[in-house]
């Protein structure tokens, strides 16, 4: 059983409110250096960069958790976590299909690109990001679960994006096993539920701001569940 | 004069999707909003709530803020789940093919006795 100091909420330059200097060798770079034990990358609606910072974090003795961070018809913002690349690729490429096809404005809302590990500019993808998938929020809970994903509403204190300020509350048949909160208080109304900290990062300065410290066996979507559930050891530390 | 929800429907040519449902009740005042969290700090009971969000938590609020009707503005349909627990729950569902600054102008000159 190994302690794991995570930030599970990354932004990259694929994300076109983060920064372009988000490439691959800086955010791992930038979480060593904040002594960060895992990662997780969870760009909007789209999982294309988490490959490459994967073989970089795991090239630097860093653990990585594969992620998506969906916003749905609702406008609630929820973290998807899977366990490898093509569970995560998959669910990317559906939700993709539920994307609407408005053209991302660079002077608006900034690039969106994909890059390789030098940070050569592979692509510049084409459709807005950051934008509500028309799927409601049943719908998405279902897509990241058919993908064999963990699904954790983000920030659900925030005015903006979160689950609450959206839906008044959280639905009852929901019953995520996990929720992120961003403020230093966690709202009465969620009860016991299990809370991730982490930093939603969209420049390399935010990296590790927030994090938590998970106890796991290995890093997977089970290993996750379990210690939300604290179950074999596995926890999540207040 | 006194207006019930069934002049709203009649006037503003709304589509009734809970039709075990009374449209006998009063009113008066209304208040449009997407944002759940926000419609819970400021409705008050008796209001006609226009809104496009159609997640089935719109039925818990109007529950909980003792709305008269939930309209939904530009061609937002109810999911039969969301019709069943309005019916459950006494929340009259409407629709409108127009969007909700239409709906809430058509509204306010019939609540406000307004020439349009």
């Amino acid at each position: 059983m190994r302690r794991f100091v995570a930030d599970l909420h990354i932004h990259t330059c694929l994300s076109p409110c983060g920064g372009l200097d988000m490439a691959p060798r800086a955010i791992v770079a930038a979480a060593l250096n904040k002594g960060l034990d895992l990662i997780a990358i969870t760009d909007h609606n789209t999982c294309a960069m988490a490959e490459t910072v994967a073989r970089v974090a795991n090239a630097h003795g860093l653990a990585f958790l594969y992620g998506i961070e969906f916003q749905t018809a609702e406008e609630v913002h929820v973290l998807g976590y899977f366990d490898d690349a093509a569970h995560c690729r998959a669910a990317a490429a559906e939700a993709y299909s539920h994307l609407p096809d408005r053209r991302n404005d660079p002077l608006v809302f900034g690039d969106q690109v994909i890059v390789d590990e030098d940070e050569t500019i592979l692509v510049f993808e084409p459709k807005l990001l950051v934008n509500s998938l028309s799927l409601d929020i049943e719908h998405v809970f279902h897509l990241i679960r058919d993908h064999g994903g963990l699904p954790v509403p983000a920030h659900v204190d925030r005015e903006a994006f979160g689950i609450i300020a959206q839906l008044g509350f959280i639905p009852d048949n929901l019953q995520p096993a996990l929720v992120e909160v961003a403020g230093k208080t966690v709202p009465c109304s969620l009860g016991d539920v299990a809370v991730l900290r982490s930093s939603d990062a969209h420049s390399l300065d935010e990296i590790g701001q927030r994090t938590t410290t998970i106890v796991l066996e290995s890093i997977s979507v089970r290993e996750l569940r379990w210690a939300a559930a604290g179950i074999d050891g596995r926890m999540i530390l207040p | 004069m006194t207006l019930h929800l069934s002049d709203l429907c009649t006037e503003l040519a709304l589509e009734h999707w809970t039709p075990t449902l009374s449209l006998d009740r009063e009113v008066g005042s209304a208040l449009v909003g997407d944002l759940l969290s926000d419609v819970l700090a400021a409705a008050k009971p008796g209001d006609v709530w226009v809104t496009v969000q159609r997640h089935q938590n719109v039925v818990a609020v109007a529950k909980v803020t003792d709305l008269a009707a939930v309209v939904l503005a530009r061609g937002v349909r109810p999911t039969e789940d969301v019709i069943a627990m309005a019916e459950e729950q006494g929340i009259v569902l409407l629709s409108s093919q127009e969007p909700a600054f239409d709906v809430c102008g058509r509204m306010y000159a019939v609540m406000r006795g307004v020439a349009r």
